[in-house]
């Protein structure tokens, strides 16, 4: 009797633990491997662009921190920015070193995010709880200078909130020293080059770099591709012309070029680099007023203006549409892991499923940005 | 190259296809005839001066008309108020554009299209065989604003539920009163 075999639909519901977020993956499989990924998104759609045309300039800032909850300082930096290129306004330089600072230490904080998770999407779990120790502490800095953990309503067009507290920057300085540079040098030894890991993540999940420029995909996932290309670097805005730093290239070291390990260690590395961004940043930290530079009422003059920023996850890039009024007429956001996303279909061909798994978590997306 | 030169270059191929360049101090937009859109797109992809092989965002505007309000002039209090006539300005045309913004690797330069199109049946020629990244941006620009982009492969909505009706980001959207869910139809709340 001939053997019949058929294409399974295997669905990766909304609820899931490894989607990380509410995405759902209708996976058609052929036994055990994987013939084509149609993921649905929208799950987590809160019309924030329809919101924004209701509200003015500044009220927009709460509701731009939730598309990215990970990395919110670096959503507002971005937004900020854009609406001050429209303006025209210039800001003092504390307010452009305190910038950078948060913008950095909330990419640490989102890459050890992203190290706890992918750790346990592998199936490592103790790497969660470490990197969750130390995330804790940049949380608590968060804490104390904006008032909120996550969603932090912290930069204002024109410049910040609130200044740093007494001894904030003492703080930061000792805990990167003595605390986040040891941990990151034990993660090493526990995941990075961990040997499960390592066949679990080398080799699985490739994007060439042509791939990745034709399907948009941007950040460390472009980076890990092997192309150098950095926002920050590349077409800087704030106070990133006048500092020093490298960009990680993927290279292949364990696998090929682009594959998930890759993208790891370009995250890895990455927080290096923004350990030794804050260090330059509060080194000669001047004095100043951040709030000087805030206008009474935000009406730019009438303009589009398409601005883009290095959020953890990718490109930021705002599209903000103003008549002279008060309200924007449209704000667009271009959400770095609604472009990363899109690729899966085309990278997770003849994988298996639980390469699938590992490939999605190297996306890194937030499905709050996806769906905005 | 800047974009007066780039602009130079796409006039001598396409002579009547391209109209003005929008905002020219700030974020320089070119603006494309809709008929012609996909030579225009993939000459801006594969001509080597040009060399656009990054799709950064495609973003869909409503343009609702502009209306022209009238400032009375100021009165002292000796003038007896003067009823005049409102001027009769016929409202210009209701327009959606779709702005793709690009960017050159090799050359480090942004180039960005507009095309503008009606806004009762906005049709334009897709560009994701062009550019893979269009795919996902085009469905979401056929979803929030409803412009049509003719030879996608899947043009279906990616952020609202597929039975939804209306494109939200249209000035004038009116939510709907019920959805149905599993055979029921639920009240669609309408905030405060």
């Amino acid at each position: 009797m001939p053997l019949r075999t058929e294409e399974m639909v295997l669905n990766m519901g909304p609820q899931h633990p490894s989607t990380h977020g509410v995405l759902r993956l209708e996976v058609v499989t052929d036994g055990e491997l994987i013939v084509e990924v149609h993921p649905h998104i929208g799950y987590l759609h809160r019309c924030f662009e329809k919101h924004a045309e209701n509200m003015t300039y500044q009220q927009v800032i709460p509701y731009v921190d939730r598309m990215d909850y990970l990395a919110s300082m670096n959503d507002e930096f971005g937004y900020v920015v854009a609406v001050e290129r429209l303006m025209g306004l210039k800001v003092n330089e504390r307010v452009e070193r305190l910038r950078v600072v948060f913008a950095e230490l909330n990419r640490i904080a989102s890459h050890l995010m992203f190290f706890a998770s992918y750790g346990l999407d592998v199936g490592a779990q103790t790497p969660f709880l470490w990197s969750f120790r130390d995330r804790e502490e940049i949380l608590k800095v968060f804490e104390e200078v904006s008032g909120a953990r996550l969603l932090y309503n912290y930069y204002r067009v024109g410049g910040l909130a609130f200044d740093l507290t007494p001894g904030m920057r003492e703080r930061i300085l000792d805990f990167l020293q003595r605390q986040l540079e040891p941990h990151m040098r034990e993660l090493d030894d526990l995941l990075t080059y961990n040997k499960i890991f390592i066949q679990r993540t080398a080799n699985v999940g490739t994007i060439s770099a042509e791939d990745a420029i034709a399907y948009g995909i941007t950040g460390p996932m472009l980076r890990a591709s092997g192309l150098d290309w950095d926002t920050r670097r590349d077409e800087p805005y704030s106070f990133y012309p006048k500092l020093r730093f490298n960009i990680p290239v993927g290279r292949g070291e364990m696998g090929t070029v682009g594959d998930c390990w890759d993208r790891y260690i370009i995250r890895r590395r990455e927080v290096d680099e923004s350990i030794s961004l804050i260090r330059q940043c509060l080194d000669g930290l001047p004095e100043g007023d951040v709030t000087e530079a805030i206008p009474r009422n935000v009406r730019p003059p009438e303009g589009e203006v398409y601005m883009r920023t290095e959020n953890p996850r990718g490109e930021l890039g705002y599209f903000v549409k103003s008549d002279g009024s008060t309200n924007p007429v449209r704000v667009k956001a271009r959400a770095p892991s609604f472009c990363n996303l899109s690729i899966v279909n085309h990278v997770a061909r003849n994988v298996l499923v639980a390469d699938l798994v590992a490939i999605l978590g190297s996306l890194d997306i937030v499905l709050g940005e996806v769906d905005r | 190259m800047d974009t007066g030169a780039i602009v130079a270059k796409l006039k001598e191929r396409f002579a009547e296809a391209i109209g003005e360049v929008l905002y020219p101090n700030l974020d320089p937009q070119i603006v494309v005839d809709a008929q012609n859109f996909r030579e225009v797109a993939e000459f801006v992809r594969n001509d080597p001066d040009i060399a656009c092989d990054w799709l950064m965002c495609i973003t869909g505007l409503d343009l609702p008309p502009q209306e022209k309000k009238k400032k009375p002039a100021k009165k002292t209090k000796d003038e007896q108020p003067v009823e005049e006539p409102p001027e009769e300005e016929p409202p210009g045309p209701y327009q959606v554009a779709a702005i793709y913004h690009l960017y050159s690797m090799k050359h480090r330069h942004r180039v960005t299209l507009r095309v503008v199109m009606e806004r009762e049946g906005p049709h334009v020629a897709s560009v994701a065989g062009i550019w893979p990244a269009a795919n996902w941006h085009e469905r979401e620009a056929y979803d929030l604003v409803g412009i049509v982009f003719d030879g996608h492969p899947d043009l279906r909505r990616i952020l609202l539920p597929d039975d939804w009706e209306g494109h939200p980001l249209r000035k004038d959207y009116v939510v709907q009163d019920t959805y149905e869910i599993e055979g029921e139809q639920v009240r669609v709340p309408r905030g405060w």
